[in-house]
């Protein structure tokens, strides 16, 4: 038997599969402009994937955005849990966790047993997101999104990025390419900006060590540095495991405990 | 006069609106009826403007507390700027698109001073508006024993000059004897909504919340006479009824903050949607509207000081100074009602409520371990998905998966 | 601070004809209540509020939220609106309570004050709220004194309250300062500020002369530095006595402000106070003049009465201030002062996050123009540096509409 954790974003729909000894297959697809049907799709690539059938699986649990229409789910349950879940899973020892999807971004405070204790999801502004560092790098920088963390490695400077508003910011980084300032510097400006917007959210829920990123950015080496530095202390990434996976592994560990449970007990 | 006629055990309290539903329907018509005798009909928006003062001159008070409504909230940035709270601009958007019939029928309005967003709207109301406008004072530093005296005093005075002008508007002075039998009337529509809603007790009511904040909201606009009646027979019917004994397994939540105006649903809706129960509000439109009586002084001694005591220390609106009595009230509600969670809903541009957000979560968390939940919003539904998952999540975080 | 090179304001053009004025605004910059006299107790005190009622019972009143403001804009530092939203403050807010906030609950720079007060009225929510809340956070004593609404018919109730409030609240700051505070302290403390009052009567009187001897940059800091006044008033006073002196020289010699061409539009500003200290610059540069603005009136309007009981004439100079006026009476009141200052256009300041009069900014501007009959432009500014370009392009064609 074999439960799954489907997590369908705006940008990606990501699905977990997991056996009874624990071992995890996985699959990663675009959400394109259809979320259910991508919800769909990669729930059926991950059970390909894990080599079982659809009739072995016992349990499913969709999480994400696209969550509501995910009709094949047996019971739905929001990113917040799934994020604390799969972190918990991964580093016994997290108590923050900072996740930035692609359409949203969110802080996480997670008690010496793994529950979520506090939370808080940017409430309409996008300048936190993966949407964002998405749009700069390919429209303003003209940069491949997964070069970022190398660009700003090589910066020099760090030029100010103010507009708290995504749309000034591209703005003022057309204008600093304007005036000559190198890629990789607006890159880091770019992080740093990022980084900026979602500490404020991670400080108002109260930084606790140890503190782990997840969701997809979380794989760009620049937001990381600059949420170091922002937030004055370390911040890790799950080193066994793709970050935007982090979810759908919780959804898939929820998953295996409700399927345990007869599907109705609490966890 | 008929109440729900079949008694059912699977759901004890279906019906039991019906007749308060058909009565609401008829409400407008019944107004303009009045209106064409020739009565008044005033128009007012906080819960500080004593009602008994309408009704003693023979007039009919609507309290004009809707919201909820996109629409009427954007058509009032025709006069307020968009960074006013959606309740301001309503107020001023319903006049603007005409479209809010209680409005209309107004014949003058009474705007107490609360906030700036409402004196903005009494603002406009005076410059834009051939109706009458009819100014209440209101002491707010009323939070120790401090400015007691001369608060009572000073509110006092100024129902005491509302009395005068709403005599002279309804063209007839207002008589002590009249303000004894409207504090009796009020008295009694309180002294019933108290029963209904605490019918046994607070943890283990008949009715659910969005039932008993439809009652509450109803006598806002209804003949208050007639409004007793109805609350007469609601509390006929439910008589002898058992709760059910609760195991729906659902989050019992504290919904407080700002204006829940008449048509503002998105937030309780979201609640029964993702699995929530409110058992219980701590808002000005809710259930607080029934708590306390006019003391006995209203009846056989000084009606305007019997009436300022009242009004002025039973709303929980954070425009007052009195920060620690609603801090432990909120507290005691949390305890009376086995509260898991509170939801604390913020309209957006609300300054009261939001500058005390930090102080009621450390208040709340320290004193009774209690979670809450900020929902800053406003009457656009573009908020609907984000505000769905902080809710889930919430609750998911409160019971557990 | 050393003005020279205070990052704040490298972009900005000062009145480097001036003696006195630099000397002033060093000193309103560095000051620390607890170095200055710190034998007394600080008590914090909105813009709103007169610091007279304080002062004269034995307290040092301090206007902690434009003087942090001020130390904000001046040195650079853009960070402390974003620190408050990092402390559960609300992103909604006006920027200056949000920088008041977030150098108060977040820098642990051990701000002085020792008690919180401030008059509740219908006029400045955000300013009380966030006075309480600072108070809860430090656990430190919060005394509120109520100002009634203003309305004609109640007056006689009205004063009656306000001066029971104005005397508990002086009974409540000296309990915390141990000074016996009697009608003389009043009486001495309204007399120090009367003549403060009077020196920015004088100033605006050399604004409405048709050459303008001091700048609007200049112009608007006087008026918040006045504000605070109770630091040192007999100080400031001949401080402010020398200042008036120097420009007079200047109108002698029919000689106007540095910046300011020859027959400018003669502009006046009213509404919020805004955090975009180019403005002034702005309106010079395209040709324009500041002849006065109404940011700082309710504390400088009029004098108060030295005549009758302090308590009395105070309790009625605070309920007959503008901002505790309705509408309708505050424009017509309103009117009366700009008529005086003789402007060409009249610049409307809204600032993103204020619930004041400008809530109401299309009434205020209808009534304006059609009182007055002259342009009215309406701005909207956020935190320091984010408006430059917007405003020199608004204050530009303002300025072409009237030169034609």
């Amino acid at each position: 038997m074999i439960v799954v954790g489907v997590d369908i974003g705006s940008t990606t729909a990501k699905a977990v599969v997991l056996n009874e000894s624990a071992t995890i297959w996985s699959a990663i697809i675009p959400s394109g402009n259809s979320p259910p049907s991508a919800g769909k799709e990669v729930f059926a690539l991950a059970v390909k994937n894990s080599q079982h059938t659809m009739e072995e699986v016992s349990y499913v649990i969709a999480t994400g955005y696209g969550r509501v229409s995910a009709e094949f789910a047996n019971k739905t349950v929001t990113e917040i849990s799934c994020h604390g879940r799969g972190a918990n899973y991964l580093n016994p020892a997290t108590r923050t966790i900072i996740d930035i999807g692609g359409q949203d971004s969110k802080a996480i405070s997670l008690d010496e047993h793994g529950k979520v204790i506090d939370f808080m999801i940017n409430d309409k502004c996008a300048s936190g997101t993966g949407r964002f560092l998405e749009t700069a790098a390919e429209l303003v920088l003209r940069v491949k999104l997964q070069d970022l963390g190398t660009l700003s490695a090589k910066a020099t400077d760090t030029p100010n990025i103010s507009s708290a508003c995504t749309v000034f910011a591209q703005t003022e980084m057309v204008s600093l390419l304007a005036t000559g300032v190198p890629v990789e510097n607006l890159v880091a400006g770019l992080h740093r900006a990022v980084a900026a917007r979602v500490s404020s959210m991670v400080k108002r829920i109260g930084i606790k060590p140890t503190v782990m990123m997840t969701g997809g950015v979380a794989k760009n080496s620049g937001v990381i540095a600059a949420f170091r530095k922002e937030l004055n202390i370390d911040v890790v990434v799950p080193t066994n495991m793709d970050p935007q996976l982090v979810g759908a592994l919780g959804a898939a560990l929820i998953a295996q405990e409700m399927a345990k449970n007869g599907g109705t007990g609490r966890v | 006069m008929a109440g729900p006629a079949v008694f059912d055990t699977a759901n004890p309290t279906a019906g039991l609106l019906d007749h308060l539903d058909e009565r609401l329907a008829k409400e407008l018509a019944l107004i303009a009826e009045a209106k064409q005798k020739g009565q008044k009909v005033i128009g007012y928006f906080c819960p500080y403007l004593p009602e008994e003062l309408i009704l003693a001159g023979g007039m009919l008070p609507v309290r004009l507390a809707f919201g909820g409504e996109l629409e009427s909230s954007v058509a009032g940035e025709e006069y307020l700027k968009a960074y006013s709270c959606p309740v301001s601009r309503s107020c001023v958007g319903y006049q603007v698109t005409g479209t809010n019939e209680y409005y209309n029928l107004v014949d003058a309005f009474c705007v107490t001073q609360t906030c700036e967003n409402i004196k903005h709207v009494q603002e406009y109301l005076e410059k834009r508006f051939t109706k009458p406008v009819f100014r209440l004072g209101l002491p707010r530093t009323c939070d120790s024993t401090r400015s007691r005296p001369q608060s009572i005093e000073y509110f006092k005075g100024e129902l005491q000059s509302l009395r005068a002008k709403l005599g002279e508007f309804g063209g007839r002075p207002i008589r002590d004897l009249d303000i004894r039998r409207a504090i009796t009337l009020c008295n009694n529509i309180r002294e019933k909504l108290r029963f209904i809603y605490e019918y046994p007790d607070q943890r283990h009511t008949l009715l659910d919340w969005y039932d008993s904040f439809k009652i509450t909201q109803a006598g806002f606009l209804m003949n208050r006479k007639d409004y007793l009646k109805e609350l007469e027979l609601i509390e006929r019917s439910i008589i002898g009824r058992k709760p059910p004994v609760e195991a729906d397994g659902k989050v019992r939540m504290l919904l407080m903050g700002s204006m829940l105006g008449i048509g503002d649903h998105k937030i309780p809706d979201l609640i029964k949607e993702t699995g929530g129960k409110i058992v219980t509000d701590n808002t000005c439109t809710g259930i607080s509207n029934s708590r306390k009586n006019v003391t006995v002084f209203g009846i056989i001694g000084d009606t305007m000081e019997a009436l300022a005591e009242r009004y002025l220390y039973n709303v929980p609106c954070p425009c007052m100074t009195d920060l620690d009595r609603r801090l432990k009230r909120t507290s005691m509600i949390i305890q009376d009602y086995a509260v898991e969670g509170v939801i604390y809903y913020n309209l957006k541009y609300c300054d009261n409520w939001r500058t005390e957000y930090p102080i009621f979560k450390d208040y709340l968390q320290k004193e009774l371990k209690m979670p809450i939940l900020l929902i800053e919003s406003d009457y656009s539904p573009s908020d609907v998905g984000t505000i769905r998952t902080k809710i889930e999540a919430f609750i998911e975080m409160i019971r557990g998966i | 601070m050393q003005l020279e090179i205070a990052a704040g304001i490298a972009d900005l053009r000062f009145d480097r004809g001036l003696q006195t004025f630099p000397e002033i605004l060093s000193a309103y910059l560095d000051f620390n209540p607890k170095v200055a006299q710190p034998e007394k107790k600080v008590v914090a005190n909105g813009p709103l509020s007169p610091a007279d009622i304080i002062y004269a019972a034995g307290a040092l009143p301090y206007d902690f939220s434009t003087h942090q403001n001020l130390q904000a804009i001046f040195s650079g530092n853009n960070s402390l609106s974003q620190q408050a939203v990092d402390m559960l403050v609300s992103s909604e807010f006006n920027p200056w309570y949000q920088v008041m906030l977030g150098a108060f609950l977040y820098d642990q720079n051990q701000i002085p004050i020792d008690l919180f007060s401030t008059s509740i009225g219908e006029f400045d929510d955000q300013l009380t709220k966030s006075f309480q809340l600072m108070a809860r956070a430090r656990s430190r004593a919060f005394i509120d004194w109520e100002v009634p609404r203003h309305d004609a018919p109640s007056e006689a109730l009205a004063l009656d309250f306000l001066k029971k409030e104005i005397k508990q609240f002086i009974l409540e700051i000296s309990a915390h300062t141990g000074h016996n505070t009697g009608d003389h302290d009043l009486s001495r403390a309204v007399h120090a500020g009367n003549l403060l009052r009077g020196d920015m009567a004088e100033i605006d009187k050399l604004l409405a002369a048709k050459v303008v001897p001091l700048s609007g940059l200049e112009y608007y800091l006087l008026q918040v530095m006045l504000g605070d006044f109770a630091r040192n008033p007999d100080g400031l006073h001949s401080q402010f006595s020398l200042l008036i002196d120097e420009l007079n020289g200047r109108v002698e010699n029919h000689e106007s402000a540095p910046g300011i061409r020859t027959s400018p539009v003669r502009v006046y500003i009213m509404g919020d106070e805004t955090q975009e200290l180019h403005l002034y610059n702005s309106i010079e540069d395209a040709g324009g003049v500041l002849v006065g603005c109404d940011f700082r009136m309710p504390l400088y309007y009029g004098l108060v009465n030295e005549t009758e009981k302090p308590v009395d004439s105070l309790a009625r100079w605070v309920w007959n201030m503008p901002n505790n006026l309705p509408l309708q009476e505050r424009i017509e009141f309103e009117l009366l002062r700009i008529k005086m200052q003789k402007p060409d256009a009249v610049i409307l300041s809204n600032v993103v996050g204020s619930r004041h009069l400008t809530g109401i900014e299309r009434l205020v501007k209808d009534a304006l123009k059609d009182k007055l009959g002259i342009p009215v432009l309406s701005i909207e500014t956020t935190l320091p540096k984010e408006n430059v370009d917007k405003i020199d392009y608004q204050i530009n064609a303002l300025m072409q509409m009237i030169g034609g």
